[in-house]
Order: C-alpha cells, then structure tokens, then sequence
C-alpha cells in the first residue's frame, strides 16, 4: 500500500506567484484536508519546488449535476458513477508559503516563479512537514493573506505539524510557534486569542 | 575588528548556561534593560546577582538591580488572558507578556583576559547569561598574601569574594547597616583578615564587648573574639576592670585617665552628646588658661563663692559656666576616671601597636554611655595620632621609623562626624587626611546620613548590610556610579549575613553572603593561607589595573 504522500493529489490548474490551484477527483479527496503542507513539483526542468497550504478546495457544479438535483429520485449508483466520471475536476486552492531553492533549503518566501499547469502536486510526508515547520518564518504569510480565515488555516496546519513529532515534543512546539504567532498577532489579541484557542482548546 | 558570534566569542570565554535574555536597550549611565527569556524563571533571579553579557570583544560584568514585568501590547493589561487554559498561560508569558530586568555594568573583561573599568556598552540583542564561578574567579582571584576571603557571591557560594587588604586598610573603611543586621559580625570578619594578614595594627574601641575575648552569637553560643583567634597579636585593654574579669577575660592592661589629662578639646567633640555649647567650651578654654591642667578637678571641687568669683571678676558667662560643671559632674560616675592615672595608657597602646599587636579596649558598663565612648576614644586617638604625626614625619629622614599602618575603628560613628563636630574631631582630621599619617579608619554606623558629606567621600571601602533608610542609602552611595540601581540591590538585602561592598578594595561592588564566623573561620585563620577556588585561572594580573590610584581621588 503506497503513502499518501507518495501519489500526487492532483495536478495544477492554474498558478500564480502567491499560489495556486489543483485539480483532483472526488475519489483522490480523501487525503488531503484544510490545513495540509503539499508540494507542487517540476516536471524534469530546473525549475523550484513550491510548498503551499491547503487552504480552500472547491466543488464546481456541471451539467449533469444540475440535470441529477433536478431529478425526483437518484440512486446511489448514478451518484456514485457521477462522483467518479465529473467532467469538472475538485479544485484545491493553495497558499504559496514557500520554496526548495537550488541549495535544497527551503525558504519561507514566495516563490521565484510559479509552478505550470499540470505539475503534479503532492502531500508533504512527516519529513518534510517537520523541516518547514522547524521555522515559523511563515506564519507572516499565513497571517496576512486574505484569501480565507488565517487563523483558522495556520491554526490546522499547526495541528497537523504537531502530529508529525513525537508525542513528548508536541506539547512544546505548539507553545513555540504560539509565542511566534504572539509576536506576530502583538496588536490584535482578538485574533491571537481566537487563533490560540483553535490550536488548543481549554 | 571583525564582530565573533557568541559561538566564536565562546571558544574565549567558555561556553555557559542558562542564557537570560538578550539586552534591549539603556545607557552606560542609567545601566541596561534585559528582556528575559521565556523559559526564564523570574522568581529565580534576585537583585544583587551578577549576569554576564557576551559582547563582540568583551564580557561585560553587571550586577541585577532591577525585576520588572513587561508587555508588548498595553491591551493585555486591561483584558488579561485566560490563564487557566495552560496552553494560553505558556504562550502568553514570555512573549506579549515578558519579564525584565535592570542591569548596571561594573567591569569588563576583554578576550585577551584584560579586566577594565567599563567605558562603553555592548550593542543591541546581545546575550545574557547568569554569571559561572569562573567569571567570579577571574574577577576576584585567589586568597593569598594580601587578599582575603569575606564570603560568596549570591548563588554562587562555591566561588569566594577576596577584597585586598592592603588597599582596605590605606584608607578608611565603612561597615553600615541598620540595627541588627550584623555590622559587629562584618567588622569583626574584616580585622580578623586584617590581623591574620599583618596588613595593619589596629585599635578597637569596643563599645558592646564584641570584639574581644567573645561575644555571645544570636542562637545564643559563644563566638571566639580575636583574641582568642590571635592570642599572640591581641590585647585587651579595658576601661572596666570588674566587667571584664565578671567575663571571664584576663584583659592585658587597665586604662584609667586622669582629670589633669583632658583638655578643652576634648570636650569639643562631646558637642552634641553633652549638650556643650559654644559659651560652655569658651569658659572651659578660659578656666584651662587660668588654673592650668587641674582645670577640671578644681572646678568640679571649687565652693560657691569661688564660682561666684569666677562670674563677677572674669568674662565667663555664669550660666553657662553652672550649666558646664553640671555637665563636668557626669564625668565622676565614670570609675576609669581618677584623680593620678595609674600608668601612661597612650603609651601602653603605642607600645603594644609597634611590636604589631591590635589593642582591643572594652569599655564594659561604660558602653552604653555614649559620653564615656566619645571622651575616651577621642582623648586616646588624638594622643595616638599626635605621635603617628612625629613620627612618620621623622620617618621622612628615616624609614626605620615608620611605625606600623594602624586602623582606627570606632563605632557609632555618627557621634563622631556629625557635620557639626566632624571639622573639630580627630576622627574627622583622620578621616580627611587619608593614609598621609599612616592612620586610618574602620567607622561602624547605622546612620551614615548622619555623618559629615566630605569625610564619607573619603571613605575608601564601603561594606554595607541592609540598610532602608532612605536618606542613609542615599549618603553610602553617594559619587559612586550607577548608584541608583545598586540603592534598589542594598534596600533588599536579607536582614543577616549579606552585605554590598564597593570602593577601594574591590575591582567592582559586589553583594556578598557573608562567610559563616564559626570553627571552620577559626582554623582558616590559624592555617597557612590556601585558597579555595573553582576553575584553574589565576588572578588576572591585569585585574590590578582597576586598582590604579587615580581611579579612587574619593567618593563625591
């Protein structure tokens, strides 16, 4: 049985330097979840790896959707056939919150370029989760992007991160990465408080 | 020069733990601001303890001399987090909530080992560690000939404080506290090292019997005076002969003083205790010129109309003349008061101070009047000082002559040098003149406000346990830099056996736990000297460099 890790979630749609979007099936939407650290990687050339948050996956509608809503009953197998033959894919939104430079450090920065259309995206494996979230670098980016809840989006990923180390560690690296987000939130304890009660309720 | 990270700095100065903070901001003058750490237990730091900070090319000793709480966003004060989710109380302190702490620097050491005054500050976000025994050891270096051990840092109590003798005791010394904190316990620590050393004679007015033959200890057991320590370089005189011997001490030589033997001057510095006034001393003068050294006896024995004489026929003014035997009349009940003294106790004193021995004087019940205390200390030391004057001055000719360095020490030091008598005192020449005469003082005071500005500017070495008067916190730090924040470190010391001491015989002020006065104290003094000490650095030789004369032209 292959990781999760292992089989790319999707393919890119379309990308821009602060992030980009991902076409998958329903039956590959199991993996993946709000929160998650996944990779877009380039195809053979030189270009960069670019890390993201999952930050927003998207169920567009299509013809035959809109002809089965209207229909008296359905069963399960036509909808189970519809889940598996959409003619439009489950689209993911990712944050761009970093990239694997030619040095092979990772770099909590946007990343010089975007990835191109159909690079296969891929989860994060522990590894990988562990190396990025051993700087909390980017947090800023996470904090003041508009495009959804950050403190709801930083605070999953942060569980998820939390999850990846050993249980005796995960305690202390939530407190650190709440202290960097303290510093970051210092002038809106509303969203601090917000952000520190989803990563760990009382 | 290239800046070091703390890592290359480190292959210098050795690598330490726990780091404290980093520094934020301050002044050379106002002293330095630490944010701490989060993983900083502030109820673990106390004002008084020493941190280190790494510079780019130097270890900059400071002392604590603040504690605060900080927060990066003033909201937090008004709506404080909820602290009984764990997780929001580990978050929240130590980052929007933080502690601080107010450093002074006292010295620094550079890379190469060279121990400086401090002239300038480290940069921004420099790093704080706690202070290691090492650090101490190269600032305070080893008991030897000429240094000795008065007790330890705070919380380091394996590493010991050694203040040079020599330098101690060529100026005057000031051993302060407010009552029952242990200023006889001090004082006797220091003469201990200053007799076991041979760094000076000395001359001990024993007010209270504390210094002696033995002094009964606050749990109640008997503490071992210096004569017992020092059987061989001690002597006990005593004023009180009955008292002395109802202690079971054998005291060398009984003092008595003769009426004929005090002069006008004498009474000068009993101003303020006996209520002399001004018309009072000039009709002493004028008797003294009339009826010659006999002065007193006869107008304590004249009848009515010879005094009524003395008032129609001289310029005296009369009341003050009765309300001057009145106060003469005190002096009978003092029994070591006679009419033909049994022996030249000037002599007797100087005598034992050139074979090297420290007269110790009890004054037995006349310790607690304070009148006896002052005419007996004055009326001796102004003889003593007389000779140490002829002779040092013969001494120019000849060195020969030079008598031995001889400490003073006196105790409720205030009745001495009050700002009103100090400039007629010979306590306050003394104290002026510094080690010109090759005679200085050890003052022991609960008030140090109370005595004169320009003689406490003199006083070399200040040792001082805890004091709360503010106006006598004021006057101890008085011209010494960065004293603001060493006042906070003094109002808290513990009640007993801490001390803060600063001036000449230290490179930097440091706050002390006293060593214990116990058996231990009572071998080290009869032993060979053999310092203890952690690590395996010698005294830097450069740490003598804080020592230079013009670094000390007095306090103020």
């Amino acid at each position: 049985m292959t990781a999760a890790w292992e089989e790319p979630i999707g393919y890119v749609l379309r990308a821009s330097t602060t992030g980009f979007s991902v076409g998958t099936r329903v039956n590959q939407m199991g993996k993946p979840a709000f929160g998650s650290i996944v990779k877009a990687q380039p195809r053979g050339d030189e270009r960069e790896w670019v890390y993201g948050l999952l930050y927003d996956m998207h169920i567009d509608d299509d013809p035959m959707v809109r002809q089965l809503v209207l229909a008296d009953a359905v069963s399960e197998e036509t909808i189970r056939d519809q889940h598996h033959h959409r003619i439009v894919p489950v689209e993911m939104n990712i944050l761009a919150i970093g990239f694997r430079g030619y040095d092979e450090q990772i770099r909590h920065a946007l990343p010089p370029r975007p990835p191109l259309s159909l690079d296969p995206v891929f989860l994060c494996n522990p590894d990988e989760i562990r190396e990025i979230a051993a700087s909390f670098d980017y947090f800023r980016i996470v904090l003041t992007t508009s495009q959804v809840s950050s403190e709801q989006l930083l605070a999953a990923n942060l569980i998820m991160a939390a999850g990846t180390l050993p249980e005796n560690e995960q305690y202390d690296f939530l407190v650190r990465a709440g202290r960097e987000a303290a510093r970051l939130l210092t002038n809106d304890m509303a969203r601090l408080d917000s952000l520190l009660r989803l990563i760990y309720p009382a | 020069m290239a800046k070091k990270s703390a890592n290359e700095l480190d292959k210098y100065f050795g690598a330490r733990t726990p780091r404290l903070g980093v520094l934020i901001g301050g002044s050379l003058g106002r002293g330095l601001d630490v944010r701490l750490d989060p993983n900083v237990d502030m109820e673990e730091l106390a004002v008084g303890r020493y941190v280190v900070i790494h510079g780019h090319q130097r270890r900059f000793f400071c002392i604590i001399t603040d504690i605060g709480l900080g927060s990066t966003n003033a909201q937090i004060t008004g709506t404080p987090p909820d602290m009984s989710n764990p997780f929001l109380a580990d978050v929240y302190s130590g980052s929007i909530a933080y502690g601080t702490m107010h450093i002074a620097p006292m010295l620094a050491i550079s890379e190469e080992g060279k121990i400086e005054p401090v002239r300038t500050i480290p940069p921004h976000f420099q790093e704080i560690w706690t202070a290691t025994e090492q650090d101490i050891n190269d600032v305070f270096g080893d008991e030897d000939e000429v240094h000795f051990n008065i007790g330890a840092p705070l919380e380091l109590l394996d590493t010991q404080i050694n203040v040079d003798l020599k330098r101690l005791t060529e100026r005057s010394v000031g051993v302060f506290g407010k009552s029952g904190t242990g200023k006889s316990y001090l004082t006797r620590i220091l003469l201990a090292g200053v007799i076991a050393r041979r760094a000076a004679v000395n001359l001990i007015f024993d007010m209270h019997n504390d210094y002696g033959w033995e002094v009964f200890n606050e749990s109640g057991a008997r503490d071992k005076g210096l004569k017992q320590l020092f059987p061989d370089r001690v002597v006990i005189f005593t004023l009180d002969d009955e008292s002395s011997r109802r202690r079971g001490v054998r005291p060398d030589f009984v003092v008595t003083m003769a009426y004929n033997e005090i002069e006008p001057a004498d009474l000068e510095a009993l101003r303020l205790t006996m209520d002399f006034s001004d018309t009072m001393l000039d009709a002493a003068r004028l008797l003294r010129r009339m009826w010659g050294r006999d002065w007193i006896q006869s107008l304590l024995t004249a009848e009515p109309d010879i005094i009524e004489d003395l008032i129609n026929t001289t310029a005296i003014n009369g009341p003050a003349l009765l309300a001057l035997i009145r106060r003469l009349q005190r002096f009978q009940r003092f029994g070591f008061l006679v009419p033909q003294a049994t022996g030249d106790s000037v002599q007797a004193i100087i005598s034992h101070l050139d074979k090297g021995r420290s007269v110790v004087l009890e004054f037995g019940r006349y310790g607690n009047a304070l009148e006896a205390y002052i005419l007996v200390a004055n009326y001796l030391t102004r003889r003593i000082r007389e000779r140490y004057v002829h002779r040092v001055e013969e001494s120019f000719g000849d060195e020969s002559k030079q008598p031995p360095q001889l400490m003073i020490t006196i105790e409720e030091a205030h009745k001495f040098l009050d700002p009103q008598i100090a400039r007629q005192t010979i306590f306050g020449t003394i104290a002026r003149e510094l080690r010109k005469f090759k005679v200085t003082l050890l003052v022991v005071d609960q008030r140090p406000s109370a005595i004169d500005e320009e003689v406490m500017s003199q006083i070399g070495t200040r040792v001082t346990a805890l004091l709360d008067n503010e106006r006598d916190i004021i006057a101890v730090f008085m011209g010494v830099s960065g004293a603001p924040g060493l006042r906070e470190v003094l109002a808290r010391l513990d009640t007993r056996q801490q001390a803060i001491v600063l001036g000449h015989a230290v490179p930097m002020p440091v706050v002390i736990q006293t060593r214990p006065y116990d058996e231990d104290f009572y071998a080290a003094m009869g032993k060979p000297i053999s310092g203890k000490r952690v690590g395996s650095k010698s005294r830097k030789k450069d740490s003598q460099e804080l020592y230079v004369d013009k670094e000390f032209e007095g306090f103020g």
